[in-house]
């Protein structure tokens, strides 16, 4: 008995170290995943903080980040980024974006909302307090991305393939994008999101549609499709692909007036489906429960 | 006791608390879908919004819910989305003319024969704090009826697990301390112990983490998603059933201590009472560890038992062509 009386001690703080591993861990509020799970875009009031001085290389993905804070509509640490950024239709959103670089000032932003544990923080709750950005990448994993309208400046048109860009592999990318994993908890108000980080922000792939487009409250389109491989064969099924109002690709999609069984070759970025949390969340009771992340790709450009 | 006697403890025991935890999710999961308790809370919860049984009757008989029953015994549905719900109760309310019809509506609510009824669809269709129309007003307020709903399911599953565990932990004696005991005076089961826990790591996480967490049955609805009915279990095999054998049960204890105890070896009540106080004494403080961690879940300890593994893996990279050892029967006596 001694020597287990030595031994116990020992044992449970073995057993007691992994309490101290956790993954990254996001806190929405309820109400607002009710509200945007089922829109392509927001709207925001936002303060520029920190703009990177020119666009990303065409090689690293043509970019330009700014990193900021929209207080009433999001409430967490984020970025917001001009796709195809170096392109002559961004340049006044861009000079503008400069131009309220630092001043606290607060200008109307558009755009796909993104939530995905690109660059994330141990654990950050909605509507807290956001630190002003010390840089243009503060640890987030809210962004605006890609921004469809900057103040006046519509930029919905760079929504586009980036010349001297690679995306990545569709069996590379979405073979990582199935194996995530999530954990979620949730109590009348809130829904806490704990994931690994993630990566592979665009990628290049070929959607077989599976029914109508649906049209979303704020003007965009959602389409359930499978994601075909190089070997023609679904490597992902039933995503939901969300297309961005006034943009190409949502041009394409209703003027060719595409549906069931119909192709389409595009580059995406992927998302956290907050629909599927929401309906997970309401379903289990709350309880942390561990699944495969539920994910959706704002479709970007339409592939040539 | 191998190179790392504390690891390997360690290990052995997340190990047995995995499987303790999932033969407790295994008869949770059984239990909640003979007993359908979500399908039940909902409606309970459903009863409670409407406060009128004959409209909620109606609701469950309208076709866009009874659809979503479930099984040949058509059992209430354990998930409504809430524009099914909104959708389902417009219809109903405004009878003949079109769902969207405000004035039907209103005219159908005042039409109820519960008077709380009324007054609250009343309110919640004029509640000019949420925005969007009549069916946005529905939908918000059946979700936030709902998270109650949930908060209840969550106490009663949270309750029920740790019930089991209370069931699991005395029906198996698994006393945490003397299975500790026992790993660590046998290194042969302790070794063993790792590498089952090393097997049961290769079949990967238990199988519910895989699965996705809803389904869009419908094609041209991608905004309509269900939860996915998953069978939360990873049901233990013959030869994980044998070693935990090997450190739990009542082998001998429970009538060889009676008797011990009892005067002249013979089954009486003092003996009895003197063999509670033995239990009580010498069990509960292991018992009450075992509850505790088992309460955890299957998850957590798989993910403990994958740390502790990658410790150990990363100390000591297992040579090429080791065979684990035999196993050894371990005869389990009372202290």
């Amino acid at each position: 008995m001694s020597r287990l009386r030595k031994l116990s001690p020992a044992a449970l703080l073995l057993l007691a170290l992994p309490l101290l591993a956790q993954n990254n861990t996001v806190v929405l509020k309820r109400a607002w995943v009710d509200h945007y799970k089922d829109r392509a875009t927001i709207d925001a009031g936002f303060f520029v903080d920190h703009a990177h001085k020119r666009p990303n290389q065409p090689a690293a993905d043509g970019d330009m980040h700014v990193a900021g804070r929209a207080p009433r509509e999001v409430g967490l640490p984020m970025v917001a980024e001009v796709m195809n950024a170096a392109q002559p239709g961004q340049a006044a959103a861009v000079a503008e974006i400069h131009a309220l670089e630092g001043k606290n000032q607060q200008a109307p932003v558009s755009g796909a909302w993104r939530f995905w544990f690109e660059h994330p923080a141990k654990r950050q709750v909605q509507f807290d307090d956001v630190p002003v950005a010390k840089n243009t990448n503060p640890d987030h994993s809210f962004e605006i991305h890609p921004i469809s309208k900057f103040d006046r400046n519509g930029i919905s048109g760079s929504f586009q393939p980036i010349p001297g860009f690679q995306p990545y592999d569709a069996d590379k990318a979405f073979g990582l994008y199935e194996k995530l994993k999530v954990t979620v908890s949730a109590n009348s108000s809130a829904i806490s999101i704990s994931a690994a980080k993630a990566m592979y922000n665009y990628a290049k792939f070929e959607i077989t549609l599976l029914g109508s487009p649906k049209k979303l409250d704020d003007g965009g389109y959602a389409v359930l499709a499978n994601v075909n491989g190089a070997a023609d064969e679904a490597i992902a099924s039933k995503v939901r692909m969300i297309f961005v109002p006034g943009t190409p690709p949502l041009q394409q999609l209703l003027t060719k007036k595409m549906g069931d069984g119909d192709t389409m070759r595009v580059i995406g970025i992927p998302r956290i489906n907050l629909n599927a949390i929401e309906t997970f969340a309401t379903a289990s009771g709350g309880k942390s429960l561990t699944r495969k992340l539920p994910y959706e790709m704002i479709i970007a450009a339409v592939a040539k | 006791m191998g190179s790392f006697p504390y690891l390997d403890l360690a290990i052995g025991i997340s190990f047995i608390y995995l499987l303790l935890a999932l033969m407790c999710t295994t008869i949770n999961e059984t239990i909640a879908g003979i007993l359908n308790s979500r399908g039940k809370t909902l409606e309970k919860g459903i009863g409670e919004l409407l406060h009128d049984k004959e409209l909620q009757a109606k609701l469950y008989a309208h076709p866009l819910i009874k659809g979503l029953q479930q099984g040949a015994k058509q059992r209430p549905p354990s998930y409504i989305a809430s524009h099914k719900f909104a959708l389902a109760l417009m219809d109903i309310l405004t009878g003949s003319n079109p769902a969207s019809d405000s004035k039907a509506l209103q005219a159908g609510i005042d039409a109820l024969h519960n008077s709380d009824t009324k007054t609250l669809l009343t309110a919640v269709l004029q509640d000019r704090s949420r925005p969007g129309g009549p069916q946005q007003h529905i939908q918000a307020w059946y979700d936030e009826g709902m998270n109650r709903v949930s908060g209840w399911y969550k106490r009663t599953s949270q309750i029920r697990i740790f019930v089991l565990a209370i069931t699991v932990t005395l029906l198996m004696n698994a006393d945490s301390l003397r299975m500790m005991r026992t790993l660590w005076n046998n290194p042969t089961l302790s070794a063993v112990m790792v590498e089952s826990a090393r097997d049961r790591l290769q079949k990967g996480r238990p199988d519910v983490e895989d699965q996705p967490m809803v389904t869009y049955d419908d094609p041209n609805d991608p905004t309509a998603s269900k939860p996915t009915q998953i069978p939360e279990r990873d049901l233990i095999t013959a030869d994980e059933r044998q070693l935990l054998g090997q450190v739990t049960g009542w082998q001998g204890e429970w009538y060889t201590e009676w008797l011990h105890l009892g005067k002249d070896r013979k089954l009486t009540w003092d003996g009895f009472w003197s063999w509670i106080g033995f239990l009580v004494t010498n069990r509960l403080g292991g018992w009450l560890i075992t509850i505790l961690a088992v309460s955890l879940g299957a998850p957590f300890w798989f993910d403990t038992l994958n740390k502790f593994m990658n410790v150990r893996n990363a100390g000591k990279p297992p040579a090429k062509g080791t065979q684990p050892p035999p196993v050894e029967t371990v005869e389990v006596t009372a202290s």
